[in-house]
């Protein structure tokens, strides 16, 4: 059971990751590996935050803020040009975007190479049944992601702007033929993932205490995985997968140990799902 | 910076088409002799690079303070194997071939240790190991010695204070996945077998580990005395906060990987209460371990002294001593000096005394973390623990 | 003026020239049918008003203002819509919200209204005008991939209508419908007509074309081969043997 609550936290933190990296392949199609840069970019803006105010939630505002305009940077300064290429071309820009920021991150003058801690006190209380307990943070954690999925789902299914992102995903042709500004939609669908992006990093680094430059090297392909899991752009799918990959580590990882790396279990789902479902667990058939 | 792997990959080959460092004979000229110093100065152990350098520093200086070495300068050159083996390994040989350096030093954990070992021996150097605590380590030639503690010998130390001074009957291990975890748990646990306590849950984690919460979970279903949790400081800070946060009440007993101040930076008050195994003793009487801890907290801008800079602070004395006693860098009259060496009073360690192995031997010791401090808690003085075999 | 001119177009592909010089005028509240075989470059053509194909020469303008060079979502925007010879709708999307989602710019007076709701009792209402107008039959909260083909062509219509068009370009619409959805098709295109739209209709159904047209235009192998009214077009022989003469038989 304290495992259950253990997998959901960290669960948490990979959907808001994956779901961003989820909407913009949806959107753009485009293998956004740089946005596991952006999650180390809000993690550090929040880490700031955190350090100069001691809020944990203006820190995951801030992160939200870093992120949203740090993807949109990478969007129309390193996509946009590309974006009729051949969809490598994308993706070599984009591995190249996130060594750069991991790079720049371990600077000094930055995160440096060092980790930093972040032990937030926890912004509520905790809670305690039985002998299974969470911490004031790792219920912030969940409490957040779940706000801001269910705020992810209005906008999605209510707005006018949800439902643009629904038409450029399905066709982006026939989106623009039908009079969609598909630039901005673009745009803003790439803010609100990166925002989340950047939410992740900084609900991460509270979760785990810590804050450091390489932070985002195991999220760069484990959001993938939860991407690809969920079926690909499935937003959905993703969440359902990023929770379910999260239980699964830490369930495996506390009745057996460590017999694969926690990593490794990422992969060895995925080939297994893909092997019974070659388009993931909630992909659609092909049209 | 992290380098890119292009850039990585262009490095290697300026390398090894000896483009870089080309004429650093740096100073080994007739009046100076060279210590080079390896050590991780970027990649996650970075923080245990920097103490080693201030470190090193701080003992050439101190011997150049003292008249230097029989009328000789010391020097010292400082490379960055960014915690990698085969960045280590690259690095000996360029100490050695190009530029001319006397005394190697390893400032570096041990699988960068164990892969510079044969080289150095090979060429014909002498080698001070400071923290690596891999036993094989010496094994690579008469010409390497080391002043950290064997993790036999820990693992030993560990062993005692669990069982005795904490009188655990329930112990668990989380230990970390790699030979520094492996060795020390492979002294530890039939150490305390031996002394009737019963491991009651044993588990490995890797050394990047985020999330211990799992593990911490299951160990503590088994109901533990105490957790014997080998691992380096940031593994410690990540173990001392999820512990804390699930409630667990066992005594965490961590060892000499985390002694650091990042790792009370890192925990806060979650480390407060535990108790590990190291070499570094702060409250020591000893007029050179009071100024080594004054002066290092000078150098370093502020950040306290822990067990990896006094390790390879006395790395360095004891090459310096080494080089003064041999009268010169031949390696044959260096070992020699090393094999005779009796006086250990100006290191920070309190070594005793080498072994035949060429390992440095010493009381054991266990410090607590009190209000953010590491503070004396018990030593070992009994041969069958802190020595050998 | 006319409201959609098409000058001196050409088009070529690799070493296939699709268009070459050619022209069509349509006015407001007139209907052109575009009529040929096969290949012969119609959809191509209806690709260069709305900019999905860039010709190698020759302008499109929409009431003397140059579309060929800009967005398709631009020229959408200006006031072209356009359906597609196979029918595209947003499977996923109810076929309420496909509708919605096109509806045009006089209903978002503001940039950021589009983070407000997307359906609105004032949109649901005109979408679902939008709907009954071109004789889609209720329910209209189910996903569009699951319409009949039929049906799809009609959602096409609607959705084309929903972004207040000044031109309408049908490519094929009549293709797979039954006897009384043609009819009210064809009652569609007259009201449009009525409603001042200007109308270029692409149809194999050679009747139904020349009964809902102002103006005819023949084109084959990528050129116009004949223009005028149905009862002229229906009279020249070069029509017949290019094009009338097999399809009819
Ligand atoms: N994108 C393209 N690339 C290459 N060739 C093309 C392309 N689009 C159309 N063509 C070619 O251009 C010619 C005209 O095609 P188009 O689709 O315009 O004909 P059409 O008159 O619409 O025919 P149909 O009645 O079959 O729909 C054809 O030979 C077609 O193969
Ligand atoms: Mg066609």
């Amino acid at each position: 059971m304290q495992d259950l609550v253990s997998g959901i936290a960290l669960g948490s933190t990979y959907v808001l990751l994956a779901i961003g990296l989820s909407m913009i392949y949806g959107i753009l199609r485009i293998i956004h590996v740089a946005h596991a840069g952006v999650y180390v970019i809000g993690a550090w803006a929040g880490y700031l935050v955190w350090r100069s105010t001691g809020s944990l939630l203006l820190a995951v505002i801030a992160g939200a803020v870093a992120g949203a305009v740090a993807g949109v940077a990478v969007l129309q300064l390193v996509y946009r040009p590309m974006l009729d290429k051949p969809r490598y071309v994308p993706l070599i820009a984009s591995v190249g975007v996130f060594i750069l920021v991991a790079d720049l991150m371990a600077k000094p003058w930055l995160l440096g190479p060092n980790p930093h801690q972040m032990n937030v006190k926890p912004p509520l209380p905790a809670l305690r049944v039985g002998d299974i307990g969470v911490s004031g943070t790792a219920l912030f954690v969940v409490l957040t992601a779940a706000l801001l999925l269910v705020m992810l789902w209005l906008v999605f299914s209510r707005t006018q702007v949800g439902l643009r992102w629904q038409a450029i995903a399905a066709d982006r042709e026939l989106a623009g033929a039908s009079g969609i500004d598909v630039n901005r939609a673009v745009l803003s669908n790439f803010a609100f993932g990166s925002a989340l992006a950047g939410a992740a990093g900084v609900a991460y680094a509270a979760y785990t205490g810590s804050v450091f430059a390489t932070m985002g090297d195991v999220p760069s392909y484990k959001a993938f995985v939860v991407v690809v899991l969920g079926g690909l752009g499935n937003v959905w799918g993703t969440v359902v997968a990023g929770f379910g990959l999260a239980l699964l580590e830490t369930l495996l990882i506390a009745n057996f140990g460590y017999l694969l790396p926690r990593d490794a279990l990422a992969f060895i789902v995925l080939i297994l799902v893909l092997m019974v479902r070659p388009r993931g667990l909630f992909g659609r058939a092909v049209a | 910076m992290k380098p890119t792997p292009l850039i990585r990959a262009a490095a290697a080959l300026a390398l090894a088409l000896g483009l870089v460092g080309c004429g650093g004979d740096a100073g080994s000229g007739d009046d100076t002799y060279t210590i080079g110093l390896f050590t991780p100065l970027t990649g996650f152990a970075a923080g245990d690079g920097k103490s080693s350098r201030t470190a090193a520093k701080l003992g050439v200086d101190k011997l150049n303070a003292d008249g230097g070495i029989g009328g000789k300068k010391l020097a010292l050159k400082v490379y960055d194997d960014a915690s990698k083996p085969d960045q280590a390994a690259t690095l000996v040989r360029k100490m050695i071939q190009q530029d001319g350096v006397d005394v190697v030093v390893s400032g570096s954990y041990s699988a960068q240790t164990r892969a510079a070992a044969p080289i150095v021996a090979r060429a014909d150097k002498l080698m001070v190991v400071g923290y690596a605590v891999d036993p094989s380590i010496t094994e690579a030639g008469e010409s390497i010695w080391r002043v950290g503690e064997l993790a036999s010998i820990q693992g030993k130390v560990g062993g005692e204070l669990v069982t005795k001074n904490l009188a655990a009957k329930r112990v668990a291990i989380l230990q970390v996945d790699n030979d520094f975890g492996a060795s020390l748990v492979a002294a530890f646990r039939p150490y305390v077998e031996s002394k009737g306590a019963q491991v009651v849950y044993r588990t490995k984690y890797p050394l990047d580990e985020k999330d211990y919460r799992p593990i911490l979970s299951a160990a503590n279903k088994a109901r533990p005395d105490v957790i014997y949790a080998p691992g380096y400081y940031n593994n410690g800070a990540d173990i001392l906060k999820q512990a804390k946060e699930l409630g667990v009440t066992a005594q965490i007993v961590g060892v000499e990987g985390y002694d650091s101040p990042n790792l009370i930076e890192l925990a806060g008050q979650a480390a407060d209460g535990v108790i590990i195994t190291t070499e570094l003793n702060r409250d020591s009487e000893s007029d050179v371990v009071q100024s080594f801890i004054t002066d290092y907290e000078k150098a370093s801008g502020g950040r306290p002294a822990d067990a990896v800079a006094a390790e390879v602070y006395d790395a360095v004395i004891i090459a310096g001593k080494a080089l003064d006693d041999a009268g010169g860098a031949d390696t044959e009259k260096l070992v020699g000096a090393l094999e005779n060496l009796d006086d250990f009073s100006d290191t920070t360690t309190e070594i005793t005394k080498f072994d035949a192995e060429r390992n440095a031997i010493r009381p054991g010791l266990a410090q607590v973390v009190k209000n953010g401090e590491f503070q004396f808690y018990a030593s070992f003085d009994d041969p069958a623990v802190i020595e050998a075999g | 003026m006319s409201r959609l001119r098409v000058r001196d177009v050409t088009v070529r592909f690799a070493s296939l020239t699709a268009l070459s010089n050619v022209r069509l005028e349509v006015d407001a509240g007139e209907v052109v049918s575009l009529v040929g075989p096969n290949g012969a470059g119609k959809t191509t053509l209806f690709n260069v008003i709305t900019g999905f194909v860039q010709p190698v020469a020759g302008t499109v303008r929409l009431d003397g203002q140059r579309l060929n060079g800009r967005g398709s979502a631009r020229i959408s925007r200006l006031g072209v819509a356009r359906t597609f010879q196979v029918a595209r709708p947003f499977p996923e999307l109810t076929v309420e919200d496909n509708v919605i989602v096109a509806l045009g710019r006089a209903s978002y007076p503001h940039p950021l209204r589009t983070f407000g709701r997307a359906r609105t009792p004032a949109r649901r209402e005109r979408a679902h005008g939008l709907l009954t107008e071109v004789g889609l039959p209720e329910p209209y909260d189910r996903p569009a991939g699951d319409l009949p083909v039929g049906h799809l062509r009609l959602l096409e219509v609607g959705r084309a209508l929903a972004t207040d068009p000044k031109v309408l370009l049908l490519d094929e619409p009549a293709a797979g419908l039954r006897e009384p959805e043609v009819a009210q098709l064809e009652r569609v295109v007259a009201r449009l007509r009525e409603r001042g739209l200007a109308v270029v209709l692409v149809e194999h159904n050679v009747p139904l074309a020349l009964r809902a047209a102002d103006r005819v235009i023949v084109l084959a192998g990528g050129e116009v081969i004949a223009e005028g009214t149905p009862d002229e077009v229906r009279a020249d022989r070069t029509v017949i043997e290019a094009y009338l003469g097999t399809a009819n038989a």
